[in-house]
């Protein structure tokens, strides 16, 4: 599966790491780190984390 | 249960929007119909205190979602009544609309200023998109802003306002701004940097009343330390209360919410479930919240709202016995950004009820700092100031009801 997050509206609220921790981090600088090309194993993870962006700049494909 | 035909959402919000998105994400195909008191369709609140008054954001710009939902949409038009036995509401134009399930998702209202000097033009709230477009324009002008209440909506605004290089006094009640939300520690920390950005904070302090000139439109306010502030603007912030003054008389138990049983199913004063099933999701809802053993619970926070409607939605379509009890650990945050002031609250669990707090990475005076919250010797909560790396770790072992620690080696994954 192919996960995109678009940095130029990230606001780094960090609810996708709580969601899927395995594949989104924020770094103790504040900066987003994520895995573009998960396993799908994690698929609703993922999606939980999409939803779970209050300024929706996940897509998962 | 059956499954309804027709779902009717009172409140077109995040919370009312979210649950006919679940509905819908569950395959129900009966009818939508969301109805709502403002002019709008649903907005994003948050950035209502943020973006919109130093970014240039549409206060009114739609969430998404709108078009997937197939609802009928009824605006601008208050519920006044609920009849819980045929699920009719009642509008403020004497509209009726029946539905065979019904979401109650009206959300709170702004408490306002009851002292002397309410009422006058230039003392406002912020909660609808129309508050904060005129609190931008106030401080695209450089109004003098006056901030009454030491919640996040109060530090939010002050601090927006010295972003816009306004003048700004922020009077709070208590020892320190956000001392109820997150205790001592965090709440001097962020006070210091308030400070820094040029707010005059004024800590354990009330209003006596708001003053006018003779114009008739607010000119400040009389302090109980005997001070006087100017002020073009006084933006009040002491709280909120659920908008449930339309279920007054619906037999439905009222108690700083719709109090809900732990499937999202709101409860008649006798305590038992409504014949035509009745939810409630959002800041309107005090649920009965398993992880905190049952106690009633309401979380009116951004996350909350979306979490519970998907809940409440499967809670209405599931069969007798299959429903799952609603399970959240609050997220919220807040953005303090102001020349000086670079601040990122992240925060997850209940920590508003904790008994003990320890700085458990980083420091709070080198700004980037983060805090464990424990209650009768549980994690319940944790804050990032800066520094957000392990609150997922954390997450899990609030979920887990770990023991609470001084140190972050042991929240290990």
């Amino acid at each position: 599966m192919k996960v995109n997050v678009d940095l130029s509206v990230c606001e780094r609220y960090g609810h996708c790491c709580f969601e899927a921790s395995t594949v989104f981090e924020l770094d103790d600088d504040g900066e987003l780190h994520y895995v573009s090309e998960p396993d799908g194993a994690v698929r609703l993870q993922v999606e939980a984390a999409a939803r779970s962006c209050p300024v929706l700049a996940i897509t998962v494909g | 249960m059956t499954v309804p035909a027709r779902v009717l959402i009172v409140g077109a919000s995040l919370a009312g929007l979210r649950t006919a998105q679940g509905l819908r994400s569950l395959g129900f195909d009966g009818d939508v119909t969301i109805l709502g008191a403002e002019a709008h369709l649903p907005y994003d609140r948050p950035p209502l205190s943020k973006q919109v008054l130093t970014g240039g954001r549409l206060a009114t710009q739609p969430l998404a979602g709108i078009d997937v939902v197939r609802a009928a949409w009824y605006l601008d038009d208050p519920a006044v009544h609920l009849n819980i036995t045929t699920g009719t509401v009642r509008t403020n134009s004497g509209a009726t609309l029946t539905g065979d399930a019904i979401v109650i998702a009206t959300g709170a209202t702004p408490r306002v200023w009851n002292g002397p000097g309410s009422g006058l033009p230039g003392v406002m709230s912020l909660r609808t998109a129309e508050d904060a477009d005129q609190l931008a324009v106030a401080l695209a002008r450089g109004a003098r802003i006056l901030v009454v209440g030491g919640g996040f909506v109060g530090a939010e605004v002050a601090a927006a306002a010295r972003a816009r290089g306004c003048s700004t006094v922020f009077v709070v009640r208590k020892t320190l701004p956000l001392f109820s939300a997150l205790g001592q520690d965090a709440a001097s920390a962020i006070t210091a940097g308030l400070r820094n950005a040029g707010v005059d904070v004024r800590t354990s302090t009330n209003v006596t009343a708001l003053l006018a000139g003779a114009n008739g439109s607010l000119t400040g306010a009389s302090l109980d330390d005997g001070s006087t502030v100017e002020a073009d603007l006084a933006v009040i912030g002491i709280g909120v209360d659920p908008a449930t003054e339309w279920l007054s008389g619906s037999r439905l138990w009222l108690d700083d919410g719709v109090v809900c049983d732990e499937n999202c199913r709101a409860l008649t004063a006798n305590g038992e479930r409504t014949a035509v099933p009745i939810v409630a999701v959002g800041d309107v809802a005090r649920w009965s919240d398993r992880l905190r053993g049952g106690q009633l619970t309401t979380v009116r926070h951004w996350s909350n709202a979306g979490e519970q409607a998907r809940a409440a939605a499967a809670a209405l379509l599931a069969p007798p016995g299959a429903e799952q009890p609603y399970r959240h650990v609050p997220t919220f945050w807040s953005d303090l950004v102001a020349p000086g002031l670079q601040l990122k609250i992240r925060a997850v669990g209940h920590t508003t009820d904790a008994d003990s707090v320890e700085v458990i990475d980083g420091a709070l005076d080198s700004g980037s700092a983060l805090l464990a919250y424990g209650r009768k010797n549980r994690i319940v909560g944790a804050v990032s100031l800066n520094r957000p790396r392990r609150l997922p770790a954390l997450r899990r072992h609030i979920l887990a009801r770990s023991p609470f620690a001084n140190n972050l080696a042991a929240y290990s994954d």
